[in-house]
């Protein structure tokens, strides 16, 4: 549903046993490097270090410890990926095992207790510590402990045979009781103590992990919730809309029809009316108009809350919109006694519906003249500014209080000035303006002063001039 | 204004009261009236009456019964009635390339785009678009029918 992945506790366990596979690798591959450096050592040790080592049998355990490698590589490869949680875990468990025997076997020829490389035994209980659950990697400790023990104790009863490591070296050490328990108790606690160190910190680590896949879920849980939330919301708003416009077409088609028997009454198309009756008849329709008004404007603002699928939109050369209205426009100014100007940039083009930003338009400079005593200006210009295009629409007239400017967007909002200069007016003739420019990812601008004039600006995101081809409009 | 002498208009519209404003308008200038409330009454009274011009409402009971009734008259096989001129009303507002033109000089349209109309007008309708549009189309099919 959602393209983020999602973790689980299921997860958590899946990367447990992911990063499992991946330490098994990394331990075989550390394998080979293990069996090379004791082949170096071997060959190395009693040329440089004056030590007696038998040869044959050491390198006999080596090629058979890169054997047993190259088993276990080949196992790795051919079913680990396949491999069940528990047979993973036994893998890991029996190659530290078998790791400890080969280093005893190891140790036992080459100077037994003797041997400093004795402390290597610390290596293999953190690799145990670190990969295998701690009752697991404590079980290891007691095997290698057991071994450990096997072989200071065959050696030292004779079972068996002792070699030596340094001829320099009292002979009878790895028989001396004093040595042996020394070494014993200090290598047997190092093991020990290894062991619940790092078993303490991977467990931490481990219940760190667990409380991060924990976070991950309910996060990604509560951000389900909200895009639900958002959904229904959205789907709300929808609704509403289409509740309002179906609202304001059943309010338009019967005010229509009254108007259109009022016309033909107030016209005297059914016969002379006293001069009363005409004026009753004169205000009727101009409540009348108020409220055809109203429901044209309903229906648009529910038309461009309604709309923001990318279905109906087309490359729209801001220039012949305003065009196309431009008489319309003039015909409005002129009446009002006001004066128009209009300077448009040509190709400033943006994608749009272009029914909904001439609606945009349309409201912005009948505004404008509306709200222009006669004998003001009002311009209208389209410009281009880089990455966005202006619709800019500027008067000379009475302007808006500056601490109305704010609720200037709200549904059936009217500044305080233009309620007394006009009756008409329905309010949302700038919250159209808005749900337009949302609709269609412009930002609306007021600069105003009272008295002074009124400038709105509509920044449009500019389309490239890669996409200019075929433009309809 | 003499020149509508005569000519008979058929209204095929579903709201009465509109119907009848119509007639009123069209008939205190000349014209003769006919009224049909719906679509099938209209289609049958086309025939009957053979109208000079027929004022459709688009948005009958059923929709877009409107639209159906002019493509099925431009499929009549009487040449005569498929040229019938055919002025269309509509509260539809604003809907997507209904009623945007470059040329909205006043509320008679052009030439309707996408439905072979000729004319187009506005819900409420003021008598004298009314009466201009319905002059200028049935001057318009008298030149071409020439």
């Amino acid at each position: 549903m959602s393209g983020a992945s999602r973790v689980t506790a299921g997860d958590a366990r899946d990367l447990r046993t992911e990063e499992l596979r991946a330490r098994i690798v990394w331990l075989i591959r550390l394998r080979w490097l293990a069996a090379a450096g004791v082949a170096v050592v071997v060959y190395w040790a009693p040329k440089l270090l004056w030590v007696e080592l038998p040869a044959q049998p050491l390198y006999l355990i080596t090629a058979l410890l890169a054997a047993y490698n190259l088993v276990l590589w080949v196992m790795a490869h051919r079913y680990l990926a396949k491999a069940t949680d528990a047979a993973v875990l036994w893998f890991a468990a029996l190659q530290v095992s078998a790791d400890l025997v080969f280093l005893t076997a190891l140790l036992q020829l080459s100077g037994g207790i003797e041997n400093p490389f004795l402390c290597y035994y610390v290596f293999h209980i953190v690799i145990a510590s670190i990969l295998l659950p701690p009752h697991v990697a404590f079980l290891e400790v007691g095997f290698a402990v057991v071994l450990l023990l096997g072989l200071a104790v065959s050696e030292a009863s004779g079972l068996l045979p002792h070699h030596h490591l340094f001829s320099l070296w009292p002979i009878e050490l790895y028989r001396n009781a004093t040595y042996l328990s020394a070494v014993l108790f200090v290598t047997i606690t190092m093991l020990y103590f290894t062991a619940m160190m790092a078993t303490a910190i991977t467990g931490r680590l481990r219940t760190r992990e667990r409380q991060i896949v924990q976070l991950s879920e309910s996060l990604q849980a509560r951000a389900e919730e909200l895009e639900r939330a958002y959904g229904s919301l959205r789907q709300l708003e929808q609704e509403k809309s289409e509740y309002l416009y179906r609202a304001a077409h059943h309010l338009r088609s019967p005010l229509a029809a009254v108007e259109s028997m009022l016309a033909v009454v107030a016209e005297g198309r059914t016969g002379p009316m006293p001069e009363k009756a005409q004026e009753m008849v004169a205000r009727t329709r101009e409540r009348v108009k108020g409220m055809l008004d109203l429901a044209h404007d309903l229906l648009s603002l529910s038309q461009a809350r309604g709309r923001s699928e990318e279905t109906s939109r087309e490359n729209v050369d801001l220039r012949r919109v305003v065009e196309a209205m431009e008489g319309d426009f003039r015909r409005e100014a002129s009446a009002a006694g006001v004066e128009l100007a209009v300077a448009c940039s040509s190709g400033v083009l943006i994608r749009g519906v272009p029914e909904a930003v001439a609606e945009l338009l349309e409201n912005l400079v009948s505004n404008a003249v509306k709200y222009t005593p006669a004998g003001g200006r009002v311009e209208v210009s389209v410009l281009n500014r880089g990455r966005t295009a202006e619709v800019r629409v500027s008067d000379t007239g009475i302007g808006i209080p500056e601490e109305e400017q704010a609720s200037l967007f709200q549904e059936f909002f009217r500044a305080s000035n233009a309620r007394e200069a006009t009756r008409n007016g329905t309010g949302l003739g700038l919250s159209i303006v808005k749900a337009i420019a949302r609709a269609h990812d412009a930002e609306v601008q007021v600069e105003s002063r009272v008295g002074a004039g009124t400038t709105f600006r509509v920044l449009f995101p500019l389309l490239s001039p890669t996409a200019w081809e075929g433009v309809p409009w | 204004m003499n020149e509508a002498t005569g000519k008979t208009v058929l209204i095929v519209e579903d709201d009465p009261d509109v119907a009848e404003a119509a007639k009123i308008v069209l008939e205190g200038a000349g014209y003769r009236t006919q009224l049909a409330a719906n679509a099938a009454d209209g289609k049958e009274q086309v025939r009957r009456v053979r109208p000079d011009l027929i004022l459709l409402d688009v948005m009958m009971p059923a929709g877009t019964e409107g639209f159906h009734f002019v493509w099925d008259l431009r499929k009549e096989e009487d040449a005569a009635l498929q040229a019938t001129p055919v002025i269309v009303m509509t509260a539809l507002h604003r809907t997507t390339k209904l009623r945007f033109y470059p040329e909205q000089s006043d509320s008679v349209y052009q030439p309707f785009e996408y439905l072979p109309v000729q004319g187009f007008l506005d819900k409420p309708v003021a008598p004298t678009a009314l009466l201009a549009a319905v002059e200028r189309a049935l001057s318009e099919a008298a030149e071409s029918g020439r």
